[in-house]
């Protein structure tokens, strides 16, 4: 969109341009005035000033990417406003259910509400089942810790806290001293 | 707006107001009613209802689900209890603005129903803190009514 910047940008130089005609010296700098072809008519001088290309190029991308967004979002908004417009406020009728979309008045949340979001009651539903689930897990947790503590107490449960008895090591232990014994007998020095 | 015939009005001063408003306004109303009105369509749409549902003091302490609901309805219960005490301050200030100098007599009844609704709602709702929950102010009624039963009542409304 070249022309928004355009727009501005001759207004812009004239302000910059220095008008004098014939060569002239400032702070020691010799500067020549540029003398442009008149087919027809046309500025009689150039101006002299640094370059400002990037500046007006910024501001051409913006404008362009700008118009990219807002001109389809601009006739969308305009077309729904002036041709579908906001619902009227209406008593619900007897025995009728509205669907969930119809409890928003604009046609943009209405169709948001309709095609994108889900239905409120279901995301209700949805997360009472799941804090549902969660309290019954808490509670079977819960229970587990409390029958821990008891067995802890009572040492009376054939569970955790059971440490079981496996003779194999005590007998091969006996045999091992019963061996040294025949060996050694007990004439031991320490 | 005054009702029957009153003459016409030849204020200079009013119509050059006028002109200078309509400047703005003409175009904006013409647009509307010739261009916008006629090509809405009329379709309804509706303030949801939502069902009672038991209130915490008729859910059993483990119940997460009654507690949700619960908590659910009082904050809705809440906001409605706001907007019905705003539309009670708007209705005293306005009579105030309209009254003035003599809005402490004549708009005396609007004040004592809005100071009434007012009480009530900071007996229910008051000074719960920002994470207000259904089981706070049902505690808030047990510690006030114990402190009641000790100590006489509090104000007119809670005897």
């Amino acid at each position: 969109m070249v022309s928004w910047s355009g727009l501005g940008r001759s207004f812009g130089t004239s302000l910059f341009k220095n008008n004098i005609k014939t060569p002239f010296v400032i702070q020691n700098v010799n500067f020549s005035v540029g003398k442009t072809l008149n087919a027809g008519h046309g500025h009689k001088t150039m101006a002299l000033q640094p370059s400002r290309w990037q500046y007006h190029k910024f501001k051409d991308m913006l404008h362009y990417y700008l118009m990219v967004g807002l001109i389809p979002v601009g006739a969308i908004i305009f077309y729904t406003n002036v041709f579908i417009g906001p619902a009227q406020l209406t008593p619900i009728p007897e025995g009728y259910e509205p669907k969930h979309w119809e409890y928003h008045r604009h046609p943009i949340t209405r169709f948001i509400a309709r095609y994108i979001h889900n239905n409120p009651q279901q995301e209700y539903e949805k997360f009472m089942h799941y804090i549902d689930e969660e309290a019954q897990k808490a509670k079977l947790r819960a229970l587990e810790k409390e029958v821990h503590k008891k067995m802890a107490e009572r040492h009376d449960y054939q569970a955790y806290y059971y440490r079981p008895m496996v003779n194999k090591y005590h007998r091969i232990n006996k045999q091992t001293g019963d061996e040294m014994y025949e060996r050694i007998g007990d004439d031991v020095k320490d | 707006m005054v009702q029957g015939d009153h003459p016409p009005d030849d204020n200079v001063f009013r119509s050059f107001i006028n002109a200078v408003y309509n400047t703005i306004d003409a175009p904006v109303t013409w647009m509307r009613e010739k261009v916008v009105e006629p090509n809405q369509k009329k379709y309804p749409w509706y303030h949801k209802q939502y069902r009672r549902v038991p209130t915490i003091d008729q859910c059993y302490t483990d119940d997460v689900l009654c507690d949700y609901e619960a908590n659910l309805q009082f904050k809705r219960d809440r906001a409605v209890d706001s907007e019905i005490l705003n539309i009670l301050r708007m209705r005293f200030e306005d009579c105030m603005m309209y009254e003035t100098p003599e809005h402490l007599t004549v708009c005396k009844p609007l004040w004592e129903r809005y100071k009434a609704a007012e009480e009530a709602w900071f007996i229910k709702y008051g000074d719960l803190g920002a994470y207000a929950d259904a089981k706070k102010a049902y505690m808030k009624q047990k510690h006030r009514m114990i402190w009641e039963r000790r100590n006489g009542p509090l104000s007119d409304q809670t005897k």
